[in-house]
C-alpha cells in the first residue's frame, strides 16, 4: 500500500519535530515548517534507495543547517537552564538546551544515536566514515556530559 | 548531580511531538503545498528582479539601435522599393540587427527560465543526500547558477554593444569611437554585473562554504 504525504508526515513528524527543536530550542516553529515544506518539494526525488527514515533524517538535517546559515538572525542561544523539574517532559527540555549548544555534527550525533541508529546508518546520513562516527560521537558525548553536570 | 537517563528522556519526545502535530497539522498541510522552501523563495524574487533588470536592458539596447537618422524613411517608401533599398543600406543593418536582438533575447529569457528550473531541482534532490554531499552539491548548485547568469548578462552585454556598434559605425561614426564606446561600456557593464552577482547572489554560497569548512573541522 502506497502512504500518501500525509499519511508520512503524521508516521514521521516526531523527526522533524526532533530535528527542529535541537536546532532551535524556542523559535523551533520555523525549521519544523521549513523541514515539512522541503520534503514536499523533495518527496519526488525520494528513489527508495535507503529507508524512509533514513531519508526523512537527511532531509531534515539538511535544511536545518542550511536554515541556520540562511537565517542567522534567529536567536539559537539558549536561556539560562535550572533542572528543578522531575518530570520527563521538562527534562527534555533541558536536554534540548543542551544540545543546542553542541556543535552542529555533534547534534546531529547525539539526535541519531539517541534515535537508535547504529554507526553504519548514521555514517549513511551523514556522509562520514564509520571510524569518524565513532571518534566524534565520543566527544560529542563527552560535551554534553560536561554540558549537562554544569546543570 | 542529578543523573540523567538520555534515552528515557528522549522518548519523552513521542508524546511532545505527537502533541505538536495534532496543533499544527491542519495550518501545516495548506502551508507545504503552497510554500517554497526559503532559498528558492530568495533565489526567486532574485529570477524575477533580474528577468526584470534584463528586460529593460533589452529595451534600452532595442532603442538604441533602432534610433537610427535613416529610421523615418521607412515610412516615405513603398514597400517593395523599400526591400531593395535596404540591402546595402544603413537602415538594412538596422533592421536586421533588431531582429537578431529580438531573437537573441527570446532565447536569452527561454534559458534563464531553465536554468532557474534546473537550479530549483538540483537544490531540492541536494536535501535527500547525506550532510556532507549535500552541502557540496548546494554549492555548486549556487555557483552553477550564479555562473550561468554571469555569462548570459555578459552576453546580453556584448552582443547588444556590438550591434549598436556595427549600426554607429554604418550611419557613418568613427572605428576608432566607436571601439571606444563599446569596450567602455564592456568594462562598465561588467563591474556592474559582477558588482550585483557579488553583493546578491554570492553571500549564501560564502555562508555555505564556512559551514562546510566548520564541518570539517568539528
Amino acid at each position: 500500500m502506497t502512504l500518501s504525504f500525509e499519511d508520512i508526515l503524521e508516521q514521521y513528524n516526531d523527526i522533524l519535530y526532533k530535528v527542529a527543536r535541537s536546532y532551535a530550542y524556542e523559535d523551533y516553529e520555523d525549521i519544523y515548517q521549513e523541514i515539512a515544506i522541503q520534503l514536499w518539494n523533495s518527496y519526488d526525488s525520494f528513489r527508495g534507495e535507503s529507508k524512509l527514515g533514513t531519508w526523512i533524517y537527511r532531509v531534515a538535517l539538511n535544511t536545518a543547517l542550511s536554515y541556520k546559515v540562511k537565517n542567522p538572525k534567529v536567536d539559537y542561544r539558549t536561556p539560562e537552564i535550572s533542572l528543578d523539574q522531575q518530570d520527563n517532559s521538562a527534562k527534555l527540555d533541558q536536554l534540548y538546551k543542551a544540545i543546542n549548544q553542541l556543535k552542529a555534527t555533534y547534534r546531529s550525533l547525539i539526535i541519531l544515536q539517541l534515535e537508535g541508529y547504529d554507526y553504519e546508518e548514521i555514517s549513511e546520513i551523514l556522509g562520514i566514515s564509520k571510524t569518524l562516527v565513532g571518534v566524534k560521537l565520543g566527544r560529542a558525548k563527552a560535551k554534553l556530559k560536561s554540558l549537562i553536570k554544569q546543570y | 548531580m542529578l543523573e540523567l537517563n538520555l534515552n528515557e528522556i528522549w522518548n519523552a519526545n513521542d508524546i511532545a511531538a505527537s502533541t505538536h502535530y495534532k496543533k499544527v497539522k491542519t495550518a501545516l498541510q495548506g502551508k507545504y503545498k503552497s510554500s517554497s522552501s526559503k532559498i528558492i523563495q530568495r533565489y526567486r524574487n532574485l529570477f524575477w528582479i533580474e528577468l526584470l533588470g534584463n528586460f529593460i536592458l533589452f529595451l534600452i539596447i532595442l532603442y538604441l539601435t533602432i534610433r537610427s537618422d535613416g529610421i523615418e524613411k521607412i515610412f516615405e517608401e513603398t514597400l517593395f522599393k523599400g526591400l531593395i533599398d535596404w540591402v546595402g543600406n544603413s537602415l538594412f543593418t538596422v533592421v536586421v540587427a533588431t531582429i537578431l536582438l529580438f531573437v537573441y533575447g527570446f532565447y536569452h529569457w527561454v534559458f534563464y527560465f531553465k536554468y532557474f528550473k534546473d537550479f530549483n531541482q538540483s537544490i531540492s534532490a541536494t536535501r535527500g543526500l547525506d550532510v556532507y554531499s549535500a552541502l557540496d552539491l548546494s554549492i555548486k548548485s549556487i555557483q552553477k547558477f550564479r555562473e550561468r547568469t554571469i555569462r548570459f548578462g555578459l552576453l546580453l552585454l556584448i552582443v547588444g554593444t556590438l550591434v549598436r556598434g556595427i549600426v554607429d559605425t554604418t550611419n557613418g561614426q568613427s572605428i576608432l569611437s566607436t571601439i571606444f564606446i563599446v569596450f567602455f561600456s564592456w568594462v562598465l557593464g561588467y563591474a556592474v554585473l559582477i558588482g550585483y552577482y557579488d553583493y546578491l547572489h554570492k553571500p549564501y554560497q560564502v555562508d555555505l562554504e564556512i559551514l562546510q569548512r566548520q564541518l570539517e573541522q568539528e
